[in-house]
């Protein structure tokens, strides 16, 4: 492929990219006023919004992997096997917290905010460890 | 896998991202082999001999793994 066209694919890329995690951001914020209509209509709205807004990122993300060469595909398979295995580990640890009875019960949000959070960590840390020079 | 690539790469004067788009892969992915973390795929180490007209075992040494 070109190196031009290649550049132009990334910046494509890019832009939606950017354009889908500013949907992930403003969606549960619609969510959340949806919510506070307290209407039935306005709950089911709530819950297709605020799960619908993670739908374009997540197919970015998989045009992004489908797309990519070898090396990316690896690094988003080794990301995504750390991730779940934090995330896994998250949970067990939440569950024990729980058990014992230090904490009532755990928010959802937070769940899978953290499980975001450590998949993105998962991917800064692989791409790092790919770049040092061994 | 300790490699060559970048001296190869530097003697023709090329950039990582000319490199990786001569042979069809992202600048990140020749970063990766040049660090010699990421081992290539057997058809992109071919592609990578054929460009620079050496045998795989002349950039690639399997003995410094």
């Amino acid at each position: 492929m070109d190196i031009n066209e290649q550049f132009r694919r990334n910046v494509r890329a890019f832009y939606a990219w950017v354009g889908s995690t500013l949907l992930l951001g403003i969606g549960p914020i619609v969510a959340h006023r949806l919510l506070e209509r307290e209407t039935t209509a306005g709950r089911l709205l709530a819950v297709i919004v605020g799960a619908g807004s993670m739908v374009p990122w997540m197919w970015v993300l998989i045009s992004v992997i489908r797309r990519g060469d070898e090396f990316v595909r690896r690094l988003h398979l080794v990301s995504i096997a750390i991730a779940g295995a934090a995330s896994l580990f998250l949970l067990v640890v939440l569950d024990w917290i729980q058990q014992a009875r230090f904490i009532r019960s755990v928010d959802l949000t937070f769940l899978w905010s953290g499980c975001l959070l450590l998949w993105f960590l998962a991917l800064i840390g692989t791409k790092r460890y790919y770049e040092r020079e061994r | 896998m300790k490699n060559r690539l970048r001296d190869l790469r530097a003697a023709r004067g090329w950039s990582q991202a000319e490199l990786g788009a001569r042979v069809g892969v992202s600048r990140q992915a020749i970063i990766a082999i040049e660090t010699g973390r990421f081992d290539p795929s057997l058809p992109l180490a071919f592609k990578l001999a054929q460009l620079f007209g050496l045998a795989i075992e002349d950039i690639f040494d399997s003995s410094g793994n």
